[in-house]
């Protein structure tokens, strides 16, 4: 590859530990498009980390279960943190089994109120995973 | 989490086109001309004139970015490229991002997220990874490196 690129390497920083908990799935079922559609809805949960503490209101996760055996995942959570502000975390990824890991991936994104005290999340992206088996999904800010 | 490297896009932009969608937000649209990428065990060329990044661009230079195109493999293979990003950078360097003059890559945050559709095969590990991207503007157009998320 040639040298004339000098933009920074990027890198992961721990940003969060989050545990949602949820409500029982829909299951749309099968879909013309390919696939089995399942929505599953927030009931709660806690947010921690980056100088924030808050709650999980509502959302969920879209997933939509492919042939090859991988799970698409559309998520779209609602958090109120302690501080009176009001977020939407949202993003993509998959769930996936393998040798290297098995669970779920996704690459994240926040929207808060410019002019208030969560502005910053929405100036950085996130990635985050969360073990199969595991309550505890770890959400890094891409460095 | 870590990252290992998967491969680096070099593109030629055609055509910018601004859309004022209202006071402070416009949406760009940036048209690919041509372009290749290479990473290990895979290599192409961006399909000529097959898509282009869309940016929602702030008064202030902030933006998220929306880009979708095909590639084409030396393999033959087509995949479609979708990428999702965000950028924020103090308003000088913004200035002078917007005016395409040169800027240290360094002095602002742009980071994307591509996501893959590949045929069956040997490509197809693509559509159940995650990368991290950084781009960076030249005078010749644009390169991308992408990440693997492992």
């Amino acid at each position: 590859m040639a040298d004339d690129f000098t933009a920074p390497s990027p890198g992961f920083d721990h940003a969060f530990d989050a545990i949602i908990e949820w409500q029982a799935p829909v299951t749309v079922g099968a879909i013309a498009t390919g696939g089995r559609r399942i929505y599953r809805p927030i009931k709660g949960g806690s947010i921690e980390g980056w100088g924030f503490s808050g709650t999980f209101l509502g959302g969920g996760e879209t997933l939509l279960e492919r042939a090859d055996g991988v799970i698409d995942v559309e998520a779209s959570y609602y958090i109120a943190f302690a501080n009176g502000a009001a977020a939407r975390c949202f993003g993509k990824g998959y769930i996936t089994r393998g040798d290297r890991f098995s669970g779920l991936r996704l690459a994240l994104l926040f929207e808060a109120a410019e002019d208030g005290p969560a502005a910053e999340l929405a100036t950085r992206a996130f990635m985050a995973e969360q073990a199969q088996g595991s309550r505890l999904m770890q959400i890094a800010r891409i460095t | 989490m870590q990252l290992e490297f998967a491969m680096e896009f070099r593109l030629s932009l055609g055509r910018r086109i601004h859309i004022e969608l209202a006071e402070g937000y416009t949406r760009g649209a940036v048209l690919i001309e041509e372009g290749t990428f290479s990473g290990p065990n895979i290599r192409g060329t961006v399909v000529r004139k097959s898509g282009g990044d869309f940016p929602m661009v702030r008064a202030d230079g902030s933006g998220r970015f929306e880009s979708q195109y095909l590639l084409e493999t030396d393999d033959g293979a087509f995949i479609l490229k979708r990428s999702t990003g965000i950028r924020h950078a103090p308003p000088d360097v913004v200035e002078r991002l917007l005016a395409q003059q040169p800027v240290d890559p360094q002095s602002y945050y742009m980071r994307m997220t591509p996501r893959f559709e590949a045929p069956a095969g040997p490509h197809d590990w693509l559509n159940r990874t995650l990368f991290v991207g950084v781009g960076q503007r030249n005078p010749a157009g644009s390169i991308f490196r992408y990440w693997k998320v492992v």
